[in-house]
């Protein structure tokens, strides 16, 4: 067990607030995999008013309320998809309220899961700053080489009007989608630029999992800076974390941001109303589209990707049943699936299953932690369908 | 307070795969004297799904298969911890329809719902539970596994209906385990129609003249002017008007269409003014959010009152002294659910953190089933803490309930301490009388506290 140094969790009058009710229940995708009640948000938020609520009657009746191993394991097990907060009756923020409640128990003498801590110790150095690393050569200073994914032959403005966040995943992981966004750019005649060494992570699973002292301390700001400091009024990012974390939790930290925060879905919409854009190239399929929870409940982007993917020659485009607003979640995020893999990955599988009902033969989804989960969903239930970012895709019509 | 008088904590909760394994628990209850409380969704207020003396709690959540869609016959059939929502999306993505589901849809499952025994969304057209589900699958407290009602025809004919004997039962009698849910084809349009009032006569004078007038609306919904001022309160957007009428019609369009006319030139003749349609479908889609602005309290009390169309005034004038007398902050809000039929939900806003005030709250909802009783109707459900009402209820008939109970259940391991019984952890049972004149003495306290802000 572990011993709290105060014991008041925060936003304790959502507790009381809360209805039980149960909307949140059946639209919780960890829920929907565990299905004990403890996992539910209501269930959460029954234990913490318990928690906030301890009394002498709980020691009169002998009953045990306190932060265990299994309480923080529940706690964790969240892929901030905010389903909940879509549903609920009586409009908390849902979504705060478990990174809030994470904070305050690592602040508290809780620690960080096994893995959550390797993402804290990798972008908290200096020589990283980004949850990767050259396993290789572990110490291997990574930072130098952030902006080394960038294609020969495309130059970076000196004088530009926008600014490309890569993301940690695209920097050095799935390079191919920032040297798309970046032929992209480049070919609709875009002044843009990198922030190359200076591009720290956005703080995004940091955040996600209560670890923000980094991000609120140092790091939101010191990209803001950077930014800042290429003269530029735009950024624009191709990863729904990175997006959701500068739009969203940025100006929290720092303020007002002195910039507009794209994604990369948004601004190829507004390059092919331009005619910036063009699509050459006929793709005769049948797509579907996921809405990545931090692109779209948590960012409110919808209508773009979907823009994007109608205007392209030959494709046929169906939806699934719960989209948008009411998306099912992919399993992926929130630091979701690093900690608990098996069950993000059964998560996605109910997922590509709803995307196959469609008939599509592609998923398309503008979010690298998305593609990667669902192609293991469908690898899991054996569903022959595969899932594709949509920068990759847009470059195959161009 | 409430754990002291009960042990709500179960000993044991069980996620049970199928009927079988529930029938070899309930033996095994039986044979070792442990109760046995059935859960679905946990959206119930009064209690049903919380233990009152420990025991094994069944998670039926865990049941949670869509078995069967038989277009063919016009049916559903589903595992009992399927909420009605997954049940309504899928009918409708079948292009079959649903005719009625609690307003807690996404969150009450089918077996909660049936064993609530409840009306709700769609009643005013398609009846209650009961008349939305065709044969249930039951394990009986022996262990037995009974099926109740016909798959794909009506129950009624002689012989005594042992479907309905379960609708109600609040898990007394035994485990749902499969439900076989009645369909309809799909209608061509769903139309919502709201209109608001000045005037708190003319708002329910409408109501009643809808009652008696040769339509057929789906569903409607009345909300009076605290409950919409609290919505402003919270920042939404609501009409500062007396109250608010809010009608679905399904169906086929020249029906739906002509169906609206009437329905119009009635509430103009009393100055009612008719929304417009965005705000129509708004107030729709937030069917399933009657507590939107529990903040406010953040303790919300929910009391729950049949009383007949033609006493709706006096129901409404009477709730509102009680109101103002005790200095509580409350609104009304409801269903009309037959011709003859409104079922209230007054809610107060009140704060469980300060105990005297929210006990003392309480009351309330004691005085408004008085006064239901009073013009000809009832309050709703039992429970936990309204068992006490049961003799009130039926009368002699209470020992016809009693004899149901002991002859299904004589090892009393379903759900005890609810509906037949008030009885606290230690066994002793809450007493009608002391009940009543608690709630009484509680009332007076409020009275004589500060006015709620
Ligand atoms: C916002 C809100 C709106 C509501 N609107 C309505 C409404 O419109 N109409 C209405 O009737 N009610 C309404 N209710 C009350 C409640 O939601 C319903 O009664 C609902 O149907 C209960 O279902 P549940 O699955 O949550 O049941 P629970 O609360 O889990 O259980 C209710 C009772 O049924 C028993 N039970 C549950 N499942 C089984 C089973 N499989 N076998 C045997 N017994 C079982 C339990 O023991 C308990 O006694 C509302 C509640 C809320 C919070």
């Amino acid at each position: 067990m572990i011993r709290l140094r105060n014991n008041q969790p925060p936003n304790i009058d959502d507790y009381y607030t809360c209805l039980q009710c149960g909307y949140c229940k059946n639209v919780c995708p960890v829920y929907n995999q565990l299905g004990w009640e403890s996992a539910t948000p209501r269930g959460k938020v029954y234990w913490l008013k318990q928690l906030s609520g301890k009394s002498l009657m709980d020691k009169i009746l002998r009953r045990k309320i306190d932060i265990n191993d299994a309480w923080v394991k529940r706690i964790y097990s969240c892929t901030s998809c905010a389903a909940c907060e879509e549903y609920c009756h009586v409009n908390l923020k849902l979504a705060d309220l478990w990174e809030d409640v994470k904070e305050w128990m690592l602040n508290d003498g809780v620690k960080p899961l096994a893995p959550h801590k390797m993402l804290y110790d990798r972008i908290s150095d200096p020589s990283k700053r980004n949850p990767f690393q050259d396993d290789d050569n572990p110490e291997r200073d990574l930072l130098k080489k952030r902006g080394s994914w960038l294609p020969e032959g495309i130059k970076l403005s000196r004088n530009p009007e926008v600014v490309f966040f890569a993301g940690c995943t695209s920097s050095y992981r799935l390079q191919m989608l920032a040297q798309s966004a970046a032929t992209i750019l480049d070919n609709a005649d875009v002044k843009f630029s990198i922030l190359g060494k200076d591009e720290w992570c956005c703080g995004s699973p940091l955040l996600r999992t209560g670890q923000t002292d980094i991000i609120k301390g140092e790091y939101a700001e010191h990209n803001v800076q950077a930014i800042e400091a290429r003269g530029v009024h735009t950024v624009v990012t191709a990863c729904a974390g990175c997006f959701n974390t500068l739009k969203n939790n940025y100006p929290k930290i720092v303020g007002k941001l002195p910039f507009k925060v794209y994604h990369i879905s948004e601004f190829l919409e507004i390059l092919h109303k331009r005619n910036k854009l063009k699509f050459k190239k006929e793709i005769n399929k049948t797509i579907t589209f996921h809405d990545p929870c931090h692109l779209g409940r948590h960012g409110k982007v919808f209508d773009a990707p979907r823009y994007i993917i109608r205007n392209i020659p030959g494709v046929k485009f169906v939806e699934m049943d719960r989209i948008r607003k009411n998306s099912r979640c992919c399993g992926a995020g929130g630091g979701f699936k690093i900690a608990f893999n098996d069950i993000a990955e059964d998560i996605a599988v109910d997922r590509v299953k709803e995307a196959q009902a469609t008939g599509a033969e592609l998923i398309v989804t503008p979010c690298p932690f998305c593609v990667v989960n669902l192609n293991a969903g469908a690898k899991k239930g054996n569903i022959p369908l595969k899932s594709m970012d949509l920068l990759q895709f847009v470059t195959q019509a161009i | 307070m409430m754990s002291l008088m009960f042990k709500n904590t179960p000993d044991l909760v069980v996620k049970p795969k199928n009927a079988l394994e529930i029938s070899k628990l309930m033996k095994y209850a039986v044979k070792n004297n442990i109760p046995i409380i059935p859960r679905g969704g946990g959206s119930w207020g009064l209690g049903g799904a919380v233990p009152t003396n420990g025991g094994i709690l069944l998670d039926m959540g865990s049941l949670n298969e869509i078995i069967k869609v038989d277009k063919e016959n016009l049916t559903i059939t589903v595992e009992p911890g399927v909420s009605w929502k997954e049940v309504d999306d899928i009918v409708t993505s079948n292009d079959l329809f649903l005719g009625a589901y609690p307003s807690s849809a996404p969150g009450a499952s089918v077996g909660g719902w049936i064993n609530t025994g409840g009306i709700g969304i769609g009643s005013y057209k398609y009846g209650g539970v009961e008349q939305q589900i065709r044969s249930i699958e039951v394990v009986l407290p022996d262990g037995k596994i009974i099926r109740a009602g016909f798959e794909k025809v009506m129950s009624n004919s002689s012989g005594y209906n042992l479907r309905d004997l379960f609708v109600g039962s609040e898990g007394t009698l035994g485990i749902i385990t499969k439900v076989t849910i009645k369909l309809h084809p799909a209608p061509e349009i769903i139309r919502p129609i709201s209109f608001s009032f000045n005037d708190v006569g003319n708002f329910i004078k409408a109501i009643s003249e809808i009652t008696r007038a040769r339509i057929m609306p789906w569903n409607i919904t009345i909300l009076d002017g605290n409950h919409l001022e609290y919505l402003r309160k919270i920042g939404m957007d609501a009409p500062e008007v007396e109250g608010l009428i809010n009608v679905t019609f399904e169906g086929t369009r020249a029906v739906v269409n002509y169906e609206a006319k009437v329905l119009e030139r009635i509430i103009s003749k009393l100055d009612g003014e008719k929304m417009d349609d965005e705000f129509s479908e708004h107030e729709w889609s937030e069917r399933y959010y009657e507590l939107r602005s529990k903040a406010i309290g953040p303790t919300a009390l929910v009391g729950e009152v049949f009383v007949p169309v033609k006493k709706l005034k006096e129901m409404f004038d009477g709730t509102n002294k009680v109101i103002k007398r005790m200095k509580i902050r409350a609104a009304i809000v409801g269903m009309i659910s037959d011709r003859n039929t409104a079922v209230l939900m007054p809610y107060v806003l009140t704060d469980e953190r300060k105990m005297v005030k929210s006990l003392a709250t309480m009351a309330f909802i004691k005085k408004i089933g008085d006064l239901a009783f009073k013009f000809g109707g009832r309050p709703a459900g039992l429970g936990t803490f309204f068992s006490v009402n049961l003799k009130k209820l039926h009368g002699k008939g209470v020992e016809t309930i009693f004899d149901i109970k002991t002859s299904i259940d004589p090892y009393d391991v379903m759900n005890p301490g609810k509906l037949t019984e008030g009885v606290t952890r230690f066994g002793v049972p809450i007493p009608a009388l002391g009940f009543r004149s608690g709630m009484e003495l509680m009332g007076v306290v409020k009275g004589i506290l500060p006015k709620d802000k």
